[in-house]
């Protein structure tokens, strides 16, 4: 009857019906929608860091006592010393062994390489110091590219020593002398007879004058490459092959080898085309689009003078033909040709790309190409080793971003060469020293440095050092010296040929010789990833079991800023809705307590008659009940329905940082079954709670209300 | 013992700080059975005297006891279980459920008590609303009634629960003759054949005729109490 | 009469006037002598040290380098280094340990070259590299250079406990590139050696304090005279408390060296 009645008088009521109504309707699509984010984002997220990186599970050194982030602490910077695993191929034999719902146990070792800003002259002769064999076209070529290059460095030098650079006199003149002397006749006519001098000379008072750009950094992660590929899916490869199996090489990560590798002029110009293409934009209509021509016009000159002499002069008609433009050498013709609109970009871009570009250096590694890759080792020295580059991958769906998108691959081989692990070795070689040196040391306190000053300053005379002056016995010293004649300059040729085939190790290692060595940490995949705190509490135990100083962390724990990421967008969208529910809560209430006031008159009716408090309590409670389920589940249906649509049609990333947490382009929502019903129950809840102030108020009408006229 | 037993009640009021007095000192007592009509200008504690026996109101001094039961030592779910159970109401301006059809509205009280069956109830709020004359608008809501109609809805959901006790006031204000009629005959059927308590305040005449005994207020004080 | 009052008074002007004037000129020069140092005088100074430390012809030693940092092992390096002053050139060659041995820095008047053997590559370094990766600048193992680098500025005269030393500050020079712009020295005295160095960045943050526990010095054939070498250098880290380097210089050798010494492809022959 309490529900006929509940019913009857939702029915008259409809303007509390409709309100309350609403709120739950509104407050429910809301939630589901809220919840449904926060599913998408949250496994968004995890597979963003999971699956590119990180794995499930990450294993590593309990001996040091610091907070390991797969990324990099603090911005992405700094990785601190986190020892390494010891015998890694036992731990991971036991993991496989004895662990279930494991997939995957991967070898890593995290480090960063520096990136040293090459110039085109450092280029040129470095080029040729190390190849003085090629053809002699080739070498004309080069060398007149060199010499125009000095001339347009001379002609800036004017410009800025007149400006902003403070020069002394005396540098002036050295340098003027130098210019003059680089771009002149005698000069190159006697560069073959003298080569390794005249080298020197450009080296070391030309090429300075060239400007440079910053250090750039980039990191990799040391493993090995086969099971890496094999665990991380989201690894694809876009160019080259992988790593080939049992063989040292290097993965650039598209994202870094396309922004840093690339040169800058492409660069920009593939930016643009992007923005083009995915914001719908124009060049007309975007400043920052502007912005980025105009640096490229602003750079053509510096590009001009990139292009060697003789593709300069050819490529002049060809330009002159493309711009419709009658007369002007190439380096007049490139400024004009960089200042791009709407109307042209699209055909300057292949313009570029098809006949400007392969006559530069448009990548610094090509695929194929063995390069250096310098790293600082935990020494803090840089080391640098020869790898060959073997392809270029990214990883899928979240190649735009730029946490995962600073990451390359490297063989673990070389990753232990670069790290500079201190071994056994090497310690007791710097104990030795030490000795060497503590010997001939004195009593001097850093922390107490003033001391040095109440004593006097040990002064030693002619006891160390010979003082002849005769060349030969100083010499036998240095027994590798040899003298500036004739018969030295060959060895050193012949020195820099064999340097040319200083190539990488082709060795093929077994993969037992590659994971037996020092291996900072490790990922480990799972076979079903929902089952994490279970593994992990077996990993842990396995640990405690076999004594092992090691330390086991899910996903999230090593993610750093990623991981604490995904926890405050979890608190502030559990906080936003809770805001929601609140205000919420306080409309309902309001609505209802207005209508039972309303009321009060039937309500007093019905106390007369003989209705208990208890019966007005329920009624009102079913009038809400009845509302909030109905209008909940409308509510629900609603937010199923749009979550179902954005599931298939996707949100697109408002920003290309922010791809990672929407592990993609586009984020896909989906929302659990669970939630669905929690949204469902709290919003039922939320109503029955705030109905009780109402309620309150109703049970206190007397029956005598009844009594009044209407 | 007495149905109703006043002893020397004293109501008042409060309306802007000042307290207006309804009934001032009454003691009467009326026994099972009566045909009582209480008599009076308005404004002289009619209306006060109903509602405090029907338990919506309480004395402010004095002893009002119910079948030998102190009203003010009673809880509110004592008090509401007697007006469920023993007394039935006809208010002044006939207070029916907005939202609910005659039937319902009449049943209301019978689906409180949840004593009887649902052929039962069916069957008993028919055979009143009958009794008053109104089956063939059994499914029309008040809104759609005169308010005579409505009156007797009002009538018939009192009595569908034969209460010992009727409590009305003014019910046959807004009927026509024919129709007042039929309703003093039928509760003083009642009283007859039931032996239902009836306390009437009113003016009409033809009840002052029925009743068996008229109480006459006169400023919250009983000027006479008069036996036929 | 007349004439010989005026004669009077005309002397005794002049005779005012100078006075005055002879007065003021022993005033000023008293003060200038309370004021410290010249202009002049600091140059001066600051020559001296550069020119007691140079040689007229080439250097040659080996040396030590020892970091130690907070929570860490040591860190040793041995080097040889090469110096020849009148070109401006200094090769710096790692030798030990093993990992570091061939890694060689080279300096060509402004451009300082890194070559590392693993890559068999040579790159261009700032003045700011910190060599093998220690707190230690090609500066320390250079030519001083203070007067041709920078401008010094007397400030006080100090006492550093049982030494009184003159306070120096000095500011690099337009358009010099050097490792730390800003400078304040102790130079004692009596020797002229430098007691402390303080090294700031050009915000004037003090970024290292260095020490000279030892000198040695050694009589040089070429030059006919004297050369102040630096034996040990103690440079505190003041960015990174608990971190300093110690620089251990031994075996200085004056003899001439082959030109061919100073070039890249002897570098690279070395690790050969």
């Amino acid at each position: 009857m309490i529900w006929n009645l509940a019913i009857r008088n939702l029915r008259a009521h409809k303007v509390q019906t409709f309100v309350v109504g609403s709120i739950v309707f509104f407050g429910t699509l809301i939630s589901v929608i809220g919840a449904a984010f926060l599913d998408s984002v949250s496994l968004a997220i995890r597979k963003s860091i999971t699956q590119s990186i990180a794995g499930d599970i990450q294993i590593y050194s309990s001996k040091k006592d610091v907070q390991f982030s797969v990324f990099g602490n603090s911005q992405g910077g700094d990785f601190p010393d986190i020892g390494q695993i010891e015998n890694f191929p036992e731990v991971k034999r036991a993991i496989l062994e004895n662990i279930p719902n494991v997939k995957e146990v991967v070898p890593q070792g995290i480090n960063f390489a520096l990136l040293n800003p090459n110039t085109t002259l450092d280029r040129l002769l470095t080029d040729l110091r190390n190849h003085p064999e090629t053809n002699a076209l080739v070498q004309a070529d080069t060398k007149e590219h060199v010499r125009t290059l000095a001339q347009r460095l001379g002609a800036t030098y004017e410009k800025n020593a007149l400006g902003f650079l403070k020069v002394t006199p005396e540098e002036l003149i050295t340098t003027r002398a130098a210019l003059a002397r680089a771009t002149s006749n005698p000069f190159w006519d006697q560069f073959d007879s003298n080569r390794n001098d005249s080298l020197e000379f450009l080296e070391n008072k030309i090429a300075p004058l060239e400007s440079n750009d910053a250090m750039s950094y980039f990191f990799y992660v040391g493993t090995t490459p086969e099971t890496m590929m094999r665990a991380f899916p989201l690894i694809e490869m876009v160019q080259g092959q992988p790593i080939p199996p049992g063989q040292k090489g290097f993965l650039f990560n598209e994202f870094v080898y396309e922004k840093t590798i690339k040169h800058k002029i492409a660069v920009r110009l593939d930016a643009i085309e992007k923005k083009l293409h995915t914001d719908h934009i124009t060049i007309s209509e975007s400043k920052e689009l502007q912005q980025k021509i105009q640096e490229n016009v602003n750079q053509a000159p510096e590009f001009a003078s990139e292009i060697s002499p003789r593709v300069s002069r050819e490529l002049a008609s060809n330009l002159q033909n493309f711009l419709s433009i009658a007369s002007g050498t190439t380096a007049e013709l490139l400024p004009q040709f960089f200042k791009m609109n709407d109307a042209n970009f699209a055909t300057r871009k292949a313009y570029f790309y098809k006949t400007i570009a392969p006559h530069i250096v448009l990548y610094r590694m090509k695929v194929g190409d063995v390069f250096p890759l310098t790293a600082v080792s935990r020494s803090g020295s840089p080391n640098s080793v020869n790898v060959k580059l073997y392809g270029i991958f990214r990883f899928k769906g979240i190649e735009n971003s730029p946490v995962s998108g600073y990451f390359s691959i490297l063989d673990i081989l070389t990753f232990r060469q670069l790290y500079g692990h201190m071994t056994p070795d090497r310690k007791a070689e710097t104990q030795a020293l030490e000795a060497e040196m503590d010997g001939a040391l004195s009593a001097f306190d850093a922390s107490n440095a003033s001391d040095l000053f109440n004593q006097n300053i040990a002064v030693t005379s002619n006891t160390e050092g010979t003082n002849s002056s005769s060349n030969s016995s100083s010499n036998s010293s240095s027994n590798k010296d040899s003298n500036a004649n004739p018969r030295s300059n060959e060895a050193q040729t012949r020195a820099k040929k064999s340097m040319n085939t200083k190539d990488v190790d082709t060795k093929n290692y077994t993969t037992q010789e590659m994971e037996n060595g020092v291996t900072p940490n490790a990922a480990i995949i799972l076979s079903n990833p929902n089952k994490l705190d279970e593994t992990l509490r077996n990993i842990r135990k396995l640990f405690a079991d076999k004594n092992w100083m090691l330390k086991a962390a899910p996903w999230i724990e090593v993610s750093g800023v990623l991981g604490q990421a995904a926890f405050v967008i979890k608190s502030i969208l559990l906080l936003f809705m809770t805001i929601v529910y609140f205000i919420g809560i306080f409309i309902v209430a309001n609505a209802v307590l207005m209508t039972t006031l309303q009321r009060t008159k039937e309500i007093g009716i019905m106390r007369a008659i003989g209705g208990h408090r208890s019966f007005i309590r329920k009624l009102i409670l079913s009038e809400v009940f009845l509302m909030s389920t109905i209008f909940g589940a409308l509510g629900v249906s609603a937010g199923l329905a749009i979550v179902t649509w954005l599931g298939v049609k996707g949100i697109p990333s408002p920003n290309e940082n922010l791809e990672f947490l929407f592990s993609g382009p586009r984020l896909y929502l989906s929302v659990s079954a669970s939630n669905l019903a929690i949204s469902y129950g709290v919003a039922v809840l939320v109503c029955l709670g705030a109905s009780l102030y109402p309620i309150r108020k109703a049970v206190k009408i007397q029956p005598i209300t009844a009594m009044r006229a209407d | 013992m007495a149905l109703i037993n006043f002893e020397n009640v004293y109501k008042s009021y409060r309306l802007d700080k000042v307290d207006v007095p309804a009934l001032r000192g009454v003691s009467m007592a009326v026994e099972n059975g009566e045909f009582l009509a209480v008599a009076g200008p308005s404004g002289s504690g009619k209306t006060t005297l109903l509602n405090l026996i029907g338990c919506v109101d309480v004395a402010t001094s004095g002893e009002l006891k119910i079948s030998g039961e102190n009203t003010s030592h009673l809880t509110d779910k004592q008090l509401t279980n007697l007006r469920l159970n023993k007394i039935g109401f006809i208010f002044q301006s006939f207070n029916l459920i907005p939202v609910l059809n005659i039937f319902d509205n009449v049943e209301f009280p019978l689906l409180l008590q949840k004593t009887l069956s649902r052929k039962e109830r069916v069957e008993r709020v028919r055979h009143y609303v009958e009794k008053v004359g109104l089956l063939e608008y059994i499914q029309h809501r008040p809104s759609e009634l005169s308010g005579g109609q409505r009156q007797r809805v009002a009538i018939a959901r009192a009595l569908v629960t034969l209460p010992s006790l009727v409590l009305a006031d003014e019910p046959t204000a807004n009927l026509d003759s024919e129709n007042a009629q039929n309703i003093i005959h039928l509760m003083r059927e009642l009283n007859r054949n039931e032996g239902t308590t009836f306390v009437f305040s009113t003016h009409d005449h033809r009840i002052l005729t029925e009743a068996k005994r008229i109480v006459t207020l006169e400023d919250g004080r009983i000027t006479s109490d008069e036996k036929r | 009469m007349k004439k010989t009052n005026n004669t009077l008074v005309s002397r005794l002007a002049s005779g005012f006037i100078l006075g005055s004037l002879l007065l003021l000129q022993s005033v000023a020069h008293a003060t200038e002598k309370l004021a410290g140092l010249s202009q002049q005088e600091t140059t001066k100074i600051l020559e001296t040290i550069d020119e007691r430390q140079t040689n007229g012809g080439d250097f040659k030693g080996v040396c030590y380098i020892k970091e130690t940092e907070k929570d860490r092992d040591p860190r040793i390096l041995q080097a040889t280094y090469f110096r020849r002053d009148k070109d401006s050139k200094i090769l710096i060659l790692i030798s030990r340990p093993k990992q570091e041995a061939g890694k060689g820095y080279l300096k060509i008047e402004k451009n300082l070259w890194m070559y590392d053997p693993g890559s068999g590559k040579w790159e261009r370094r700032t003045e700011r590299e910190r060599i093998g990766g220690t707190n230690t600048r090609r500066s320390d193992l250079d030519e001083s250079r203070l007067s041709k680098d920078y401008t010094g500025k007397w400030l006080s005269e100090e006492t550093l406990g049982k030494y009184t030393a003159h306070k120096i500050t000095l500011t690099a020079k337009d358009g010099v590139d050097v490792a730390y712009p800003k400078l304040e020295i102790l130079v004692d005295k009596d020797s002229g050696n430098t007691l402390k160095m303080q090294e700031f960045s050009l915000s004037g943050k003090l970024m290292r304090t260095s020490y000279y526990p030892q000198w040695s010095k050694l009589f040089s054939k070429s030059k006919g005279a004297d050369v102040w070498v630096p034996k040990e250098i103690r440079i505190i880290d003041e960015l990174e408390k608990g971190r300093s380097t110690t620089i251990l210089i031994k075996e200085t050798d004056f003899s001439n060296l082959s030109d061919s010494i100073f070039t890249k492809a002897w570098v690279e022959q070395q690790s050969r």
